[in-house]
């Protein structure tokens, strides 16, 4: 390969630019490496059943199962809850406001959206767990569907504002040509705007998917905190646990134990690798629905 | 004497008070091609957009006086205004073609008011394509996505599409000023064979176009409107205030 062909330029502004990347890009290289070594010896001392044991006892067996269930099953669940409110708001916000309530709007939702978890967490744990117990008569209300339902609202604000982004940077013209050829407003946005905003539409999701599974602080409050998939499996209403919940219960007290240590790090690179397969998959549906 | 298809009497045009158009009263003739001339910023296509109601969706747009298309005032609170836009087309300046074939984008519109079955929808997609006479060029790549044709194939479908929910009315706003000088041509042939059935207005910069196509001219300066029903054009047609 010739390099002077890929780089036809390179003066001073090449090779600053060209080492501020390298660093960028390196951070998550070594990040992914360090996870890699650091999770060496629970894979050595419990092979590859390390991911789908379901016993979790330190000292004795590491199975990471039912935190990978978990965190699959709160954010999926908190994606299916977000969805229909955070589009719904997204076409009403960019499609039938008028600029000033507009600007209200986003100007709440960007607030929101920078609302850290803790204070979720805090409303979580004093309102919603009662909340849940209450209306689904649980003898707790510490659950995998509190945890779904606080991260959906938790994401709201991002996917919502992200996704009015979307709807916002389809061209007016679009917009004219369906309403002058007498569809009405609402025809116009599902057969027009919204399939011309598809790819930010769900790249707002998986943004929102991405935050949702990296959560740590407000789901450990509200989750349960049990290493157990629910039997049977669809019971969302059974405390559960999440990878981010798990490391942050146990992180601090393990640090030392080497084997301890080292599952969490390995749980760790299981959801690195998860969230990175989820963006990339989005990334592919992005395409192709282009 | 001829029908009229549009009539405006005393129309004011206002964004949040500010006028646009401070008065204007003139008749369109019915199979007849009217352009409408005057510089940038006089509020011609503010004018044109006016009579399909497309202004609508603008904050502190307002109409006052009585716009009248097709016998009926524009305004009147019981008026479909979905109808009235069937019957009433508009072309816009720039191609705007969606991201679907060739002929998904000439049934488009069609599909929300036919029958739900879609008969015929080929047919009238054909015949709308021969009326823009694109047939013979895009006959065999219907399922071409539509942003393969030139600009100027592009408008010309974007005038197919809008024949295709069969208007009474064709409003179009400066429809040539994106296109090279044979693609405006193949639109001013378009237009002038299109005016047995339908009544054509055109937004236009250009007076030279304007005496080409049109039969009656409006000309709108410093706020208000000025009916020129002449055929030929005096050859001093200025757009100074008149």
């Amino acid at each position: 390969m010739n390099v002077n062909k890929m780089f036809p330029e390179r003066g001073p502004a090449f090779w600053w630019t060209g080492f501020t990347a390298l660093i960028a890009s390196g951070t998550i290289f070594i990040l992914f490496v360090s996870l890699v070594v650091e999770s060496v010896p629970v894979f050595k001392v419990q092979g590859v059943s390390f991911l789908w044991g379901t016993d979790w006892f330190a000292g004795e067996s590491y199975g990471a199962l039912p935190m990978i269930f978990g965190s699959l099953m709160v954010t999926g669940l908190a994606v299916i809850l977000v969805l229909p409110f955070a589009l719904g708001s997204a076409i009403l916000t960019s499609e039938f406001l008028n600029g000033r309530y507009r600007l209200m709007v986003k100007a709440a939702m960007e607030l929101l959206a920078g609302v850290p978890g803790i204070i979720y967490g805090l409303i979580g744990i004093a309102l919603l767990t009662a909340a849940v117990r209450d209306v689904f008569g649980l003898i707790d209300g510490n659950t995998l569907f509190t945890a779904g339902l606080l991260l959906a609202v938790m994401i709201l604000p991002t996917v919502m504002t992200l996704a009015e982004d979307a709807l916002r940077a389809v061209p007016g013209e679009f917009r004219d040509t369906a309403l002058s050829l007498g569809l009405t407003r609402m025809e116009m946005v599902l057969k027009v705007v919204v399939p011309q905003a598809l790819p930010g539409l769900a790249g707002a999701v998986f943004l929102g998917l991405g935050r949702a599974m990296g959560e740590t602080i407000a789901v450990m409050l509200v989750i349960g905190g049990i290493d157990r998939i629910p039997q049977p499996w669809f019971d969302l209403f059974a405390p559960g646990q999440s990878i981010p919940s798990k490391i942050g219960r146990e992180a601090a007290e393990s640090l030392g134990f080497d084997l301890q240590w080292s599952a969490l790090i390995a749980l760790g690179l299981v959801l690195f690798v998860m969230v990175m397969a989820l963006t990339s998959a989005g990334n592919l549906l992005l395409r192709r629905a282009r | 004497m001829t029908e009229n298809a549009i009539q405006l009497e005393q129309v004011r045009l206002s964004y949040s008070g500010k006028a646009v158009i401070e008065t204007a009263s003139c008749r369109i003739r019915k199979n007849a091609v009217t352009a409408v001339v005057g510089p940038s910023g006089s509020g011609k296509s503010t004018l044109l957009r006016t009579l399909c109601r497309m202004n609508d969706r603008l904050p502190g747009f307002q109409v006052e006086g009585s716009v009248i298309v097709l016998g009926r005032d524009i305004h009147d609170p019981t008026l479909n205004v979905y109808e009235l836009r069937k019957r009433v087309g508009m072309v816009f300046q720039k191609p705007c073609v969606f991201p679907k074939s060739i002929v998904e984008n000439v049934t488009f519109g069609l599909k929300f008011h036919a029958s739900p079955n879609g008969k015929g929808f080929s047919e009238r997609a054909e015949q709308s394509l021969r009326d823009v006479f694109l047939w013979d060029e895009v006959k065999d790549r219907l399922d071409d996505p539509a942003n393969t044709l030139s600009q100027g194939q592009q408008q010309r479908l974007a005038m197919a599409r809008t024949l295709a929910v069969d208007p009474e009315i064709l409003l179009m706003d400066e429809p040539t000023s994106a296109l090279d000088p044979k693609s405006s041509r193949a639109i001013e042939d378009l237009i002038l064979s299109l005016k047995d059935r339908h009544t054509l207005v055109l937004v236009t910069h250009n007076v030279d176009q304007a005496e080409r196509v049109a039969e009656d001219l409006i000309c709108v300066d410093e706020k208000t409107i000025c009916h020129k029903p002449c055929h030929p054009l005096p050859a001093s047609v200025t757009l100074d205030p008149l």
